[in-house]
């Protein structure tokens, strides 16, 4: 029976995706209820897709190897937010720091030059594959900021961010290290884009998650990152605390390889793990950032659950704003979810029109005030890997 | 004070060796050696390359038919050495429990279903990618399989994080179980080979290495290529005697800065590869005696569960010490210690 266990401190926040560079231009777009869409143009037809503007895009992303963005989009949030937490380079210095990284296409071998050159018989040169070596996400970070501690690359598809920042607390709490950089990167990839067409849930519009015409996701990408940092190491340097990562739950559908279990038994388990580790009970939750793709499985099992579990509580969801960032999604869900506690609101769930008869959940539709103790975000990934979190404000 | 030790409840095995623990232990017994090959392009025309790979006709014995229909080869292996691993420990399969944990590491993935997807994209102009392909492509396939085929609704991680996967992960394995998240974890290194692979390997490492592999020839290319998977059911360790002993200790270090114990046995990951080899020569000088397992199991990421899997096998059937530190190195200069206390006598009262 897990237990309930020490809350830990958040003195750092790091996000880039299409709703802007830094958690500040992020929450600006959010609460103005703009969305930033881009089109791309597969197999003749036109997605949407939300990509980093110009202002946004870190330095050198698109020269060099493109299997090295994801890292750099990592180490650009990660940058964000150790700047944020005042870990300046003699602080990380003296300290044991690790990183966990969650992502989905930065560690996926598929690139689709090479490859087309390997299948023709070109004997392609492998700098390709060199590249890919070094394009780690989690080592990436630790290598930019000269970081010794553990590495963990998550990839468990589109929970991956939520449970790099659930297990970096975990390391934090049990002093396998002082200090974790913890959340999720991943970039727009035509070969998973083809791979989401091809399980027909994109949508041709903008994204309308829990509407009832929502007809599925639009890929995004982008990063989100959180500074988790032992007490001590806190004390020791007088540093203000954001916000305590309180409550993290894992849990397994054992359903179905590609699609949620429709009664959400697993998401069930996690947010029941996650609530037992906090000592809360569901109605001290003041807010919910859904996982809310915009597909119909994923949002008719959410839209089911919370009315149920969470009777009252409004919950919303951001994809509208960020596109599906996959192996990101959970990081960035993250940073805003602290952010909408200390902002003490949480944003419209923009593209919401209609509501969906097949569950009662209905998402808010303004931004609207909240108490701003406890927000909880969750994640439903590919494989049925259910993943919670749940975040103290107000300390 | 808390029991941060592991317990060792079952293991299971398949490689170039064969599968399970008879398998393991003839080639404990005889030396290992690469059992098949890949064929490979090269300028000079196709040849085939050594490879240490994995027969999984084995897994039909284990799992229903109809729960393989939609596996590919990389979750069938993981479905084997993890089936492998419950039936040595003595569990029934479904395990049908939530308080179970799933971990598996994996440096690569599921590589060949990634290219066969990318087949699909190139392939009639990119308008017919197959959705099957693409679910099974993802790193996280192989532990999504595994959780459905045992009806396991417990936590469930995969780590992808080269060399240091299984060190990684297990970092997670051991949290889970001293966080009482799970009563047990079923952890396990999976990797995979694929012609695209092969092709890799000979183009980095060149074709003359045929096995078996010669770990301590430090200053010369002898890796061959493996696959397999390597699986541990742990539990926290408390009063009961462990079926194998208790991972002790597990560290995430810097190599130049590791002290091995002088009266343990050294584990070397040393695969073959020259790249590694300084990190592993400087190590083996400090320490007592060493050995390397992978002529047994070739080169491959998550090496290091099948260290850990096989000094525990060896000690149990007494053709190994009982002290023993398993270490592998990555190309960032990381180096993962695990110190390991085998044989039914490790338990003992926490100091």
């Amino acid at each position: 029976m897990i237990r309930v266990n020490r809350a830990v401190p958040i003195t750092g926040l790091g996000c880039l995706c299409a709703a802007g560079g830094s958690v500040p231009q992020v929450a600006e777009t959010l609460f103005a209820g703009q969305r930033r869409v881009a089109w791309r143009e597969v197999r003749g037809d036109r997605y949407p897709v939300f990509q980093l503007d110009s202002r946004s895009v870190p330095e050198g992303y698109y020269e060099g190897p493109e299997c090295k963005r994801c890292g750099r989009l990592a180490v650009a949030a990660a940058r964000e937010a150790l700047a944020h937490a005042g870990l300046v380079a003699e602080l990380l210095e003296s300290r044991r720091v690790g990183v966990c990284i969650g992502t989905t296409v930065g560690s996926a071998m598929n690139n689709e030059g090479f490859y087309r050159d390997f299948r023709a018989g070109r004997m392609p040169d492998i700098e390709p594959i060199r590249h890919y070596l070094q394009a780690n996400p989690a080592s990436m970070v630790a290598q930019a900021f000269g970081l010794t501690g553990p590495c963990q690359t998550i990839t468990n598809a589109c929970s991956s961010g939520s449970v790099a920042i659930g297990h970096a607390a975990d390391w934090v709490r049990a002093g396998v290290c002082d200090v974790a950089i913890a959340g999720g990167a991943d970039m727009l990839c035509s070969v998973i884009h083809a791979g989401f067409l091809s399980l027909l849930i994109t949508d041709t519009s903008p994204c309308r998650p829990f509407d009832r015409d929502r007809k599925g996701l639009n890929l995004g990408e982008g990063a989100g990152v959180v500074v988790l940092e032992s007490e001590q190491s806190i004390r020791d340097r007088d540093a203000p605390t954001q916000a305590l990562l309180s409550g993290y739950g894992n849990a397994s559908d054992a359903y179905h390889i590609s699609a949620p279990e429709p009664n959400g038994t697993g998401l069930r388990r996690a947010l029941d793990q996650a609530l037992a580790q906090a000592g809360l009970k569901p109605n001290d939750i003041d807010f919910i950032n859904a996982h809310g793709t915009g597909t119909p499985e994923n949002d008719r099992v959410e839209g089911r659950l919370f009315p149920e579990i969470f009777p009252d509580v409004p919950f919303g969801s951001t994809k509208g704003f960020t596109g599906h960032t996959l192996g990101a999604a959970g990081g960035i869900e993250a940073v805003i979810t602290i952010r909408c506690l200390q902002e003490k609101r949480i944003p419209v769930n923009v593209g919401y029109q209609e509501p969906d008869p097949e569950f009662p959940g209905r998402p808010v539709l303004e931004n609207t005030p909240i108490a701003g103790r406890y927000g909880l975000s969750d994640s439903v990934a590919f494989g049925g890997n259910n993943a919670v979190l749940i975040f103290q404000g107000q300390l | 004070m808390t029991d941060s030790r592991l317990s060792i409840a079952g293991i299971g095995l398949v490689g170039g060796f064969g599968q399970g623990k008879p398998s393991l232990l003839d080639a404990l017994r005889t030396g290992g050696k690469p059992n098949g090959t890949v064929s490979v392009a090269s300028p000079s025309g196709p040849h085939e390359l050594s490879a240490y790979q994995v027969d999984i006709s084995g897994v039909r014995r284990l799992v229903a038919p109809a729960a393989l229909r939609r596996m590919n080869r990389f979750a069938k292996i993981a479905v084997l050495g993890a089936s492998l691993a419950l039936e040595d420990a003595g569990w029934d399969k479904p395990v049908k429990r939530s308080d179970v944990g799933l971990v598996i590491a994996s440096g690569f993935g599921a590589s060949k279903s990634t290219f066969d997807f990318l087949d699909t994209m190139i392939e009639e102009d990119g308008h017919f990618p197959s959705p099957t392909l693409f679910s099974n492509s993802v790193h996280s396939s192989a532990a999504s399989h595994l959780s459905i085929v045992l009806e396991l609704g417990g936590p469930c991680l995969t780590v992808s994080q080269f060399e240091m996967s299984t060190l990684s992960a297990l970092l997670t394995a051991r949290q889970w179980l001293l966080e009482g998240r799970v009563e047990a974890v079923l952890f396990g290194a999976v990797d995979e080979i694929c012609p695209v692979l092969g092709y890799c390997y000979e183009r980095f490492f060149g074709a003359e290495a045929s096995g078996p592999i010669e770990p301590f020839a430090w200053d010369r290319q002898t890796a061959v290529m493996g696959e397999g998977a390597a699986f541990l059911l742990l539990e926290r360790a408390g009063d009961d005697r462990p079926a194998y002993g208790r991972i002790d200790q597990i560290t995430w270090t810097r190599s130049r800065h590791h002290d091995i114990p002088r009266d343990s046995l050294l584990v070397l990951g040393a695969d073959g590869q020259t790249c590694y080899a300084e990190h592993y020569r400087r190590l083996s000088e400090s320490a007592g005696d060493r050995v390397a397992y992978t002529p047994l199991y070739g080169s491959l990421p998550g090496g290091q569960a099948f260290d850990i899997a096989i000094a525990a096998t060896a000690a149990e059937q007494g053709l190994g010490p009982h002290q023993v530190c398993c270490v592998k190195c990555d190309a960032w200069g990381n180096c993962g210690v695990v110190q390991c206390h085998f044989g039914r006598e490790a338990h003992s009262p926490v100091g």
